[in-house]
């Protein structure tokens, strides 16, 4: 290579690399999608408890070991707004006890959890709900009243 | 006319074109190709980076391009339904009635649908959703319930990568999972669900087995010792399960390339021996602690390290929905920033990404490899931006700080680090789980923090004589991070830069300026909500034999130098110091 054209490519060089034009990929126009924001406490947010008697008792196994329970304490989350269903799980923390069980209800106004083991929920207790790790979710309840269950 | 130019012209430019060739070298910019030695092994070697030292990324064709096949469609929702129980963290879970229902994009001789197979045996690529909603209600909301008479077609949001990879000749599948949605966990009934799938699979693809679903339309045309799983959400952490359970258990399945799209981590799996590809939004709202980060860190684990390669890419301004077109609901955080993209490019990057990977490591066809590695990027997938984690099963790991207890003045290779004026210094756990150094980490690994906050600071490695040969490998690379820390020692917005350098046993020593190579980014604006996130550097080896044409020994290497001289003030978190393939 003649040494001009050398030196004309290598003064170029630098400029080629930093010069770098990036086409855009033409995107057809869409609708704006709806927003749905996670990050906060549920609306409206209310909490009962009922002790369910069931008609059928139901088999549970738990860290490998099986038992029949015929009784449980559902609560029923409410709030004036869809619940989101989300890839983190809602979980229902009353005092020590992490519940994970639950199902949608009423067009998802509604989270019932159930807890298989009613005298773990102790009077008094702290009640949230939260999804995952998520603090920024966490919707505080008045606390747990042994009084306030309802029987089915 | 002969052109005859003056000794005085040749007197300026030869000179001056030598200066500037020289100057190139110390910016390590690619002026020219670095003087070679006879006995360097990686110059017969032109895969991927070759003997030449690349800066910054090349351009290469989008390998979702459509392929040559046709592509014909079909689906199956099976009259039977089946029964999944599984244990997951101690619970076990019953669920019965579970649909057997998928759609399925695969090559065809023409492009009707139900057309008949393209010869050949083809491989098969399995996608799963994650939780959402399972019935469309009167308003159009996708809900837990009561069922209505239309089901949310959750599978069916990935047609738009399993068309091109048909075309690409791969059976295509995207599994309904509605049944296993709107209830907790069911991660491991997930993966039951896709090995119940597979099961299928082989069965159509045996001429002894009785096929009323295709009427043999399979037989023979199905790879199963090239399967793919592909999942989201959820269903991001479900094929992890299968994987394993199919590994565990001996079914059989041949499962080859794992893919995870913003996935859930709710049973911390541990993949060990198989290709792994996660992507992830860096505006998930979902899964908002990027769990996806910790499966990746937690894959080829320190004491198996070298059987599988692993990759991930962390794209801005993606949100956790876009990458399934039925999840319409924008729920990126923030969800009216500045730097987040549509939901059309963000599902172009899924589409080139999840076939390039499929493609090479279903089909052998490693052209886009250096997408997952940093050395090509795509610009057709410009304005969307992602930064990279990349592990090649042949490196040799200097120190990821995983010491116990913490020591970061000792390395993985059991030579002595020196820390010059660095403050702070030290080994933390990159969690979210308690001991990080800030509330900004969500992986699920150590490494250490550094900062600095005047001139002179440096990190320094000594490389023991046992390992000091590291012709065997290619490039030396390291994750990286700026620590988010609100502007302290990193100001906002801005990207990060320092020097690396290498020394050889003769004391020769050649620095390299990162940000000449790949770009250390401030993290990702979540208000409230900011993630220190690794990310891989890779630096060529042939690029430390630039300078000054002396070269460095890479037979012989002494020490690793950080020098943290290109910015006044940094904080940065760094682990996985390699020489690497």
């Amino acid at each position: 290579m003649r040494s001009r054209s050398l030196f004309i490519l290598l003064l170029a060089a630098p400029i080629t690399f930093s010069a770098s034009a990036l086409p855009q990929e033409k995107q057809p126009p869409e609708k704006k999608p709806p927003v749905t924001y996670l990050h906060q406490p549920l609306k409206d947010a209310k909490l009962e408890a009922q002790r369910i008697h069931l008609k059928k008792p139901v088999e549970i196994i738990e860290e490998g070991v099986k038992r029949t329970v015929s009784v449980v304490l559902e609560f029923r989350v409410t709030s004036s707004q869809a619940i989101p269903v989300r890839a983190l799980d809602p979980v229902l923390v009353v005092g020590e006890v992490s519940i994970r069980e639950y199902r949608y209800e009423n067009r998802d106004r509604s989270l019932v959890f159930t807890l298989y083991d009613p005298e773990k929920a102790k009077d008094g207790a702290a009640a949230y709900l939260q999804f995952g790790t998520d603090a920024s979710t966490r919707t505080e309840f008045e606390s747990f009243r042994s009084a306030a269950i309802k029987d089915d | 006319m002969i052109k005859i130019r003056s000794l005085a012209q040749r007197m300026f430019f030869l000179p001056a074109s030598l200066l500037v060739l020289l100057l190139g070298c110390a910016l390590a910019l690619p002026a020219r190709q670095p003087a070679q030695d006879k006995d360097d092994r990686h110059e017969s070697d032109d895969e991927h980076e070759g003997p030449r030292c690349r800066q910054k990324p090349s351009h290469i064709d989008d390998p979702s391009q459509p392929g040559h096949h046709h592509v014909s469609k079909t689906s199956y929702n099976l009259p039977s339904t089946i029964t999944i129980t599984a244990t997951e963290n101690g619970s076990t879970t019953t669920d019965t009635n579970v649909h057997l229902w998928a759609v399925v994009y695969y090559p065809g001789i023409s492009s009707a649908p139900n057309a008949p197979v393209a010869p050949g045996h083809h491989p098969l690529v399995v996608y799963l959703h994650g939780n959402h909603g399972i019935w469309i209600d009167s308003s159009g909301n996708h809900t837990c319930g009561p069922p209505t008479a239309t089901p949310v077609p959750n599978h069916e949001g990935y047609n738009y990568i399993l068309e091109r990879l048909a075309s690409h000749g791969i059976i295509a599948v995207s599994i309904n999972a509605n049944d296993l949605n709107c209830k907790g966990g069911r991660i491991v009934a997930r993966g039951k669900l896709i090995l119940h799938h597979l099961g299928l699979w082989k069965d159509w693809n045996d001429p002894a087995k009785p096929d009323p679903t295709f009427g043999g339309r399979f037989h023979k045309h199905v790879d199963m010792n090239r399967v793919g799983l592909a999942g989201h959400s959820r269903g991001g952490e479900g094929i992890v399960s299968a994987y394993l359970e199919n590994q565990s258990s001996g079914l059989g399945f041949g499962i080859k390339a794992v893919h995870s799209i913003s996935p859930v981590d709710f049973d911390a799996f541990t993949l060990a021996d198989v290709p792994y590809y996660v992507l992830m939004g860096a505006a998930d709202g979902d899964v908002w602690d990027l769990q996806g980060a910790r499966i990746y860190d937690r894959a080829a684990p320190r004491t198996n390290a070298h059987k599988m390669p692993k990759m991930q890419s962390f794209l801005y301004g993606a949100n956790h929905n876009w990458f399934n077109t039925v999840w319409f609901q924008d729920e990126g955080w923030p969800s009216f920033g500045p730097n987040r993209i549509t939901d059309v490019q963000q599902r172009a990057v899924e589409r080139a990404m999840g076939t390039a990977f499929f493609r090479e490591y279903l089909e052998g066809l490693g052209a886009a490899h250096s997408l997952f590695t940093g050395d090509a990027v795509l610009l057709t997938l410009a304005p969307a931006k992602f930064y990279r984690s990349f592990q090649d099963p042949a490196h040799l790991t200097v120190d990821d700080f995983e010491d116990a207890p913490p020591n970061p003045l000792l390395n993985s290779l059991g030579g002595a680090n020196s820390n010059v004026s660095l403050s702070p210094f030290a080994e933390f756990p990159f969690s979210e789980f308690g001991g990080a150094f800030n509330n900004t980490f969500f992986q699920d690994t150590h490494g250490l923090i550094s900062g600095w906050n005047a001139a002179g600071t440096e990190f320094i490695l000594d490389v023991p004589a046992a390992n000091k040969d590291v012709t065997a490998y290619r490039y030396f690379s390291f994750r990286v991070t700026q620590v988010f820390d609100s502007g302290a020692l990193n100001p906002i917005g801005q990207t990060e830069d320092f020097d690396i350098g290498l020394e050889d046993v003769n004391g020769n020593r050649i620095y390299l300026e990162v940000g000449q190579f790949d770009t250390i980014p401030f993290s990702y604006d979540r208000p409230g909500g900011n993630a220190s996130m690794l990310q891989t550097i890779r630096l060529g080896l042939p690029c430390f034999r630039c300078t000054g044409f002396a070269g460095l020994d890479i037979h012989a290497i002494a020490k690793i130098h950080f020098r943290f001289n290109r910015k006044p003030t940094g904080l940065v978190g760094l682990d996985d110091v390699q020489f690497s393939r």
